[in-house]
Parts: structure tokens; C-alpha cells; sequence
């Protein structure tokens, strides 16, 4: 049993690594035929996380659509910036993507020197936007309502402490938003996932948790955790009874955006193949339904669309930076 | 709930599910048996795998590679003096001594009773006190996770009793490696050089490799045995169940039960795992020990401590994934992916809309922890024959493993390089006898120290009372001051100590 095991170990290793020897022998190839082995998706963060979830989900349906699979390889680090230079030093064959995340990718920019630019990608397709909420315990009785947590924060100024997910991340920001639109202060307290924030707000060590719609949905449906507002456009058909900001007169949306990107120079007829398979992917009731159960709020957005998103957020994201810097430029 | 239980059962003992349990498990040992392939490392490339599976079957498999390869692990420190993964780090200090003694054997057989008493004790816990221990897992604030981080880190003194000030040499390496890449608060680079793949910090893993694997396998190469076997390892023989049983029955259990509860309180508590548990139980095992002095000599208790505490994680993690929605550890943060994968969102409402699911894998990881002492028992005298493989071969081997270990922590050659450098320095820490140990130790609880110090000092606007308040606070520091004090107190009342058990460590 123990012996077959480690042969399945190896077996399993040598697939992977043939897997990946095809992809670096990548030759330049038309858009003809394309594609014609398998498409390797970079992924900048760890496995289990939503980004992750996210590529998998997608590459179950490569096949289908594409008539090639995708092979996931996890490239974690500094803020997707390890996963965003490989992907940028990749061939623009086609046969690597990567995802890409925002705020992370652009905050990073923002915050200090980074071997990459957002100029860097073709945007093919954006799949996700998680929009923030900002979430109490059920049973903290001070902040009912938003505007109990305002009336708080102006009667205590920086004293209501807010769990977000680290410098930089799109909690901190949507904080950041909250404090521009509201006038108020509070004390952002910085966090390493989005699992610490959700205890330390049901254990009651932070007054309030920056959260997105994606991680907290289950926690505001099973009562442990009140929702005060979510952070879009429209509120989120999941929790059709929290109003969004903009409804209590605040202009505060913020979100989470994750998408599959190429690297530059891409031939312009295998990204629109891609750009259309990635749209049928979307379209699919079986993916629609994926995509549900595992909490991702969808918003797609192909090619040209997604390109023009990233240059509103890039203007929004500067804008915002230098009106209330946070972190410190190297 | 026991109806619950009840209907888990068929499920659980069905065919498929034990077949998935005897294969996981066996992958999961091999796993973990090889360094760098850590536990996380297995259950994320086994979730593409449960795709196609009913989701139960697909978290019973999952379940078994966690449990076997943090078993696995033991294997490995035992046999070859490199813990297979983090949660071994502890093991080798007395595993190994027992094999240079011929009783490899025994010493895995130790290790296989002694994990699985981990596994069933935390599998109990799991099922049936789930929903009450929850509750500690959200006790846990910054000031509480700093004294937690501060009580192991004292720790230090009993895995350098032989020199102190070598113990914490080491420590203060691990420290200074602890602080690189981007400060958790103000995402500052700190001593990163400008190289990105610095900012997320050197990964534990990666020192561990450096400073056990390679280190060990040079100086098998340079040993004099090199192409011979130690008559006395050649001549190691097969442990006896009578003679498990009276080591157990005379002097382990105790040492068996605390480690197993140790480390499903560890396991319960987030952000901490089988890499903290193996130290704690390796102390807790020493300090109520009769023989402490024989600690570091090969002497079982070392193994049965840190083996059984970290196999107790295991079960201990879950409490707070399957009742909360917040994953223990570092595997079962993975695990959570795997759920949302299957369509099962994790959170307070998962064990009334998926009962089935649930219960299944609670029930199933009991009789996994069966499986895994099956395999353990009569697989060691397998394993044992690793013992007996010449140096020359085994050596290169450890290299080869450790080169590949490293890259698939994260894909990245960058981090193969920073292992060698560790192993540039490990060698030359094992040639002046400073111990390995400190440094991983501090590695993993020197910035779990810094973060939540700092944080703590945040959310309370600098007030230092903060630290203080609430009893589990007062607890924790009464447990660090007497954990400190015993071992200070140790120290000076042996005086000097020749060196004999340090440079395992």
C-alpha cells in the first residue's frame, strides 16, 4: 500500500513536470489551431484560497470550451507580484495566463517599487468583483445601525478599531473610503487573512471587521454577524436586506476583483478566442452554479470591458492614494 | 446527533471510503516522510482529485492524507535525523538518538501508537465536543496570541539544556530571519535587498530543510560509516508487541494522554499547528517526566511527546473549520478551499445544512486514525530497513529530496537557493554544536510575537494593561513565567553539562 503510494507520488510528480517541460518548449505558433496543448494558469496565491478556487473552477471548464486543459500552478508571494513578473516574463502565446487581482496588484504600485506595471497584461477576462461589507458582531449592541458605528467614531475619534486584511488590501482602502466619505476616524488594525478577521470580530477583539460579501455571507445568514452596509453599486441578491452605502448616503464602493490575464503581446486573434471561450465559460448554467456555492460574487467582464474597468480603477486607486496615502513609498 | 452519527456510519465503513482511507493514508506517510512535502503541501494537490467524488468521500480522503502525513513526518526524524515536516521538529531529538541505538523499530512504533492517540483523542473531541470548544478558538485576541507565542518560545531553554547560550544563538538566528520581508502592520520591506520574493518572508519550511536536511546529509557523507552500516544499526531488530506494551504501560502513557490533549487544544486554537505542538509536547513530556534527564538520548517519551501533540492537531484544527467557518492551522486553511469546491460553505450553518457530509467526516476521521495505526504498526519494520541503507545512497537521496521539497513549497528556485544557504549555515551550527531547533522555534513564533505585540498595542492605543487583562491572559503569563523559571532553575542546578545530547538537537 505504502510502496504504491510512493509510486503514485512519482507518477503524479513526473506528470506534472512533463506538464511543465511542454509548456516551457512552448514553440511561437499562429493563432491556427490554437490550442493545441494544455494552458498553464498562474495563480497568485496559495491553494485554497478564492483566487484559487476561482482558477480551478474555471479550468474545469477549459476543456470543454477550449478543447485543452488548464493546469494550475500556484506562484504565492508578495502580494501577487512573484506570480505577476512570471507571468509578465511569460511567452505571449497564449499558453500561459495568470489571474489577476485588484486592489492587490495596483496597490502594490501605488505603495512601492514593483517589477511590473499594469501595462504589463492583456486583460482577457474579469470574473469576479466581491464587494466590501462592513460587518459587527450580531450581539454588539453599540452599533445597531451605520450610523451608531458614525455617531460612535465622531463622539471617539480613532477609536473604533477595524479589522482589515493588511496594508494595501482592498479592506484597508474600503476603511480609507469610509473615513473620506463619513468625515470620521477609526483605527484600522491590520490582519494576514480574512479567516483572523471574521474571529477576531465574533470574539469580540475589534469593534468592526472590513470584510467582502464572499467570506462573510455565511457568518450575516447564520446570525453571528450583523451586516451594517455593503460596499456596491446595488445591493447583493445573496442578502437582499443590507443596504448598500450609497443607499445611507455615503459614496463608498469598494470591491475585490479577480480575473485572468496574458502577458503583453499576446496575438490579438488568440486573445479573442480566449476572450470568447471565457465568455461561454461565464455563461454556462454549470459554472453560473460553481461559482455560486463557492461564493464568488460574478461580474464578468471580457476583454475591452475589463481593460476599461482597470483604467477607471487605476484613476479611482491614484486618486484616492494621493488624497490619503497609506503605507509609506519606498 | 447520534442519529447523525448513526447514519455516518454505513457510509464511512462502505468500500470506496476505505479504500480512500487506506490509500490516502499511505500517500499521506509518504508525503510526509519526505522532507519538504508537508501535510498542506499533500491535501492541496489531492483537492483537484476530489472533484469528481461525492464530497464526503472527497474530505474522507483529504482527512487521511492530513492525519498520515503528519505521522509521516516522524518517520523520516526518526530514521534519518530530518524531520519529514515541521511537525516532526521535535521528534529527531530523541527518535533519532533510539535508531543510532538499533531501535528504529521501537522508536516508530512509539511514534505510530503514540500518533495515533493524538488522532483518536482529537477525532473524540471533534465529534462530540465540537460546539462547546469552538468557543476557545475566538478567546484568542492579540494579547492572548502573544503570550501563547512568548510560553513557546520558552521552550527554547529545554531543547538547549546542554548549553543555554548556544539555544539561544539559534534562537536569536531565527529571530533575525523571522523579520524579513514586509512588516505585518505597516508593509514596510525589511531586510528584503529589494528582492521580491523576500517580501512574504522566508518560509519555515525552507529554514527547516536548510538547517536539518542538509547539514545531516553532508555529514553522513563525511561520516566513517559511509558505506558500511553501524554494526549495531545492522544488527537492530524488530520490536517486540510485549515489549511496546511495557514501555507504553510503564512509562509513556501519561506522556501519551497530555501530548494528545495538548495538541488538540493547539489545534483548536487558530493560526497555530503541528509545527508549534511538537515543541510544546516534546516540553511537557520533559517537564512531568521521572527522567528528564534522559531526554535527548533516545529515550521514547521524547518521541511520544512531540508525536502524539502534533497528531492531535489534527482533529483539534477541525473544531473551529466545521463549527466556525475558521480553519485551525495551516492544512485545514487549505481544506476550506476544498469545501467551497464542493459547494460547502464553510461557516456556523455548515452542520445544519450538510449534516451528512459532516458527520461523515467526523466519524470517518476516527477510523482513519485506525487505518493509520495499521499501516504505522506493520509498516515500521518496512520503514525501519531505511535505517540500513549505506549512508552513500541515503545521503545524495536526502539532497535530491530536499532540492525538490523546497521548489514545490512555492514553485520557486529562489526559495532552493535560500535552503542551500541555510545549509551552508546549519553545517557549520552543527560543527560548533548550536542547536537547530531554537531557530525554526523562533522562526515560527518570533513574528507570531511581534505581530500581535504590536497589534495589541493598536487596538488598545499603547495601553499596556491591555496586555494583562482577562484571565486567560493571566494564565497564559503564570504558564510562560513557570515554564521559564523551571527550566532557568534546570539549568543552574545541573551547573556545566557536557555537550552529549546537543548536537542532535
Amino acid at each position: 500500500m505504502i510502496k504504491g503510494g510512493v509510486l503514485g507520488m512519482k507518477r503524479l510528480t513526473g506528470l506534472v513536470l512533463a506538464l511543465m517541460m511542454v509548456g516551457l518548449m512552448t514553440l511561437p505558433v499562429g493563432a491556427q489551431g490554437y490550442p493545441t496543448q494544455p494552458i498553464t494558469i498562474i495563480v497568485g496565491f496559495g491553494p485554497g484560497g478564492a483566487t484559487d478556487v476561482l482558477a480551478r473552477i474555471v479550468a474545469k471548464y477549459s476543456d470543454k470550451y477550449l478543447g485543452q486543459p488548464m493546469v494550475i500552478n500556484n506562484m504565492p508571494g508578495a502580494n501577487t507580484e512573484i506570480s505577476l513578473v512570471a507571468l509578465k516574463k511569460a511567452a505571449p502565446d497564449g499558453y500561459t495566463l495568470g489571474t489577476l487581482n485588484i486592489p492587490h496588484a495596483l496597490s502594490n504600485i501605488l505603495m512601492r517599487q514593483t517589477q511590473y506595471a499594469m501595462e504589463d497584461f492583456k486583460y482577457l477576462a474579469n470574473f469576479v468583483v466581491d464587494p466590501g461589507l462592513i460587518g459587527v458582531r450580531a450581539d454588539d449592541d453599540r452599533f445597531k445601525t451605520l450610523d451608531d458605528l458614525i455617531k460612535y467614531a465622531k463622539a471617539n475619534p480613532g477609536k473604533a478599531t477595524w479589522a482589515t486584511s493588511g496594508i494595501g488590501s482592498d479592506d484597508h482602502i474600503a476603511a480609507n473610503m469610509f473615513e473620506v466619505a463619513t468625515g470620521v476616524k477609526v483605527r484600522p488594525v491590520p490582519y494576514k487573512s480574512d479567516a483572523e478577521i471574521v474571529a477576531a470580530v465574533l470574539g469580540g477583539h475589534v469593534d468592526v471587521g472590513g470584510f467582502n460579501v464572499g467570506n462573510v455571507t455565511e457568518q450575516v445568514l447564520a446570525g453571528k454577524i450583523r451586516a451594517l452596509g455593503v460596499m456596491a453599486e446595488k445591493r447583493y441578491p445573496d442578502l437582499p436586506d443590507v443596504p448598500t452605502l450609497k443607499e445611507q448616503g455615503y459614496d463608498v464602493v469598494s470591491d475585490s476583483s479577480r480575473g485572468i490575464v496574458a502577458p503583453k503581446g499576446i496575438p490579438d486573434e488568440i486573445a479573442q478566442k480566449l476572450g470568447d471561450a471565457f465568455r461561454k465559460i461565464s455563461q454556462d448554467p454549470e459554472f453560473v452554479e460553481d461559482m455560486r456555492k463557492s461564493v464568488q460574487p460574478m461580474d464578468v467582464k471580457i476583454l475591452d470591458e475589463y481593460d476599461e474597468y482597470v483604467k477607471v480603477l487605476v484613476k479611482r486607486f491614484t486618486d484616492l492614494y494621493k488624497a490619503n496615502p497609506w503605507g509609506e513609498k519606498k | 446527533m447520534y442519529n447523525a452519527i448513526f447514519q455516518a456510519i454505513p457510509v464511512v465503513f462502505s468500500i470506496k471510503s476505505l479504500l480512500l482511507m487506506f490509500l490516502g493514508t499511505g500517500l499521506g506517510i509518504a508525503i510526509g516522510a519526505m522532507p519538504g512535502l508537508t501535510a498542506s503541501m499533500g491535501v492541496a494537490l489531492l483537492i483537484p482529485l476530489t472533484f469528481g467524488m461525492p464530497p464526503a468521500y472527497g474530505l474522507v480522503l483529504l482527512g487521511s492524507i492530513y492525519c498520515g502525513a503528519i505521522y509521516g513526518g516522524s518517520i523520516s526524524a526518526i530514521l534519518l535525523n530530518v524531520p519529514g515536516t515541521p511537525s516532526s521538529a521535535a521528534t529527531v531529538l530523541d527518535g533519532f538518538p533510539m535508531t543510532q541505538r538499533g531501535e528504529a523499530d521501537k522508536a516508530l512504533k512509539i511514534s505510530t501508537t503514540a500518533s495515533f492517540t493524538g488522532g483518536i483523542i482529537s477525532a473524540f473531541v471533534l465529534l462530540f465536543l465540537a460546539p462547546p470548544l469552538a468557543r476557545i478558538a475566538l478567546m484568542f485576541g492579540a494579547s492572548e496570541y502573544f503570550w501563547l507565542a512568548l510560553l513557546g518560545l520558552s521552550v527554547i531553554v529545554s531543547l538547549s539544556s546542554a548549553n543555554v547560550v548556544k539555544g539561544f544563538l539559534a534562537a536569536a538566528f531565527g529571530l533575525f530571519v523571522g523579520s524579513i520581508g514586509l512588516d505585518p502592520l505597516t508593509g514596510v520591506p525589511r531586510f528584503t535587498f529589494g528582492v521580491p520574493n523576500l517580501l512574504d518572508g522566508v518560509n519555515v519550511i525552507v529554514l527547516l530543510i536548510g538547517l536539518f536536511s542538509i547539514p545531516q546529509a553532508l555529514e553522513m557523507i563525511e561520516s566513517e560509516t559511509v558505506n558500511r552500516i553501524p554494526e549495531i544499526v545492522e544488527r537492530g531488530v524488530a520490536c517486540k508487541f510485549r515489549e511496546l506494551w511495557h514501555e507504553i504501560a510503564h512509562v509513556c502513557w501519561p506522556t501519551y494522554i497530555r501530548s494528545s490533549i495538548l495538541g488538540t487544544f493547539i489545534g483548536i486554537i487558530p493560526g497555530t499547528g503541528g509545527n508549534v505542538a511538537t515543541f510544546l509536547g516534546y516540553e511537557q513530556a520533559k517537564r512531568f517526566s521521572k527522567h528528564p534527564e534522559k531526554f535527548g538520548t533516545g529515550w521514547s517519551e521524547g518521541v511520544a511527546g512531540s508525536e502524539a501533540a502534533n497528531n492531535g492537531v489534527t482533529g483539534g484544527a477541525l473544531v473551529p473549520l466545521l463549527t466556525l467557518g475558521i480553519p485551525g492551522d495551516s492544512v485545514t486553511a487549505i481544506m476550506l478551499g476544498g469545501l467551497l469546491i464542493h459547494g460547502l460553505q464553510p461557516g456556523p450553518r455548515l452542520f445544519v445544512q450538510h449534516p451528512d457530509v459532516v458527520y461523515t467526516f467526523m466519524v470517518g476521521m476516527v477510523v482513519i486514525n485506525v487505518v493509520m495505526l495499521i499501516m504505522g504498526y506493520f509498516g515500521s519494520y518496512l520503514f525501519a530497513k531505511v535505517a540500513k541503507v549505506p549512508y552513500s545512497i541515503v545521503g545524495p537521496m536526502v539532497i535530491a529530496l530536499s532540492v525538490v521539497g523546497t521548489y514545490a513549497i512555492k514553485n520557486s528556485m529562489f526559495d532552493v537557493g535560500l535552503m542551500l544557504f541555510f545549509g551552508f549555515i546549519g553545517y557549520i551550527m552543527r560543527k560548533l554544536a548550536i542547536p537547530a531547533g531554537p531557530a525554526v522555534l523562533a522562526l515560527i513564533l518570533g513574528p507570531m510575537a511581534e505581530e500581535n505585540w504590536r497589534r495589541a498595542m493598536l487596538i488598545s492605543g499603547g495601553e499596556i494593561g491591555y496586555m494583562f487583562s482577562g484571565i486567560l491572559n493571566l494564565v497564559l503569563i503564570v504558564l510562560f513565567l513557570l515554564v521559564l523559571g523551571v527550566g532557568i532553575a534546570t539549568f543552574i542546578k545541573k551547573g556545566k553539562r557536557t555537550e552529549e545530547f546537543e548536537a542532535d538537537a
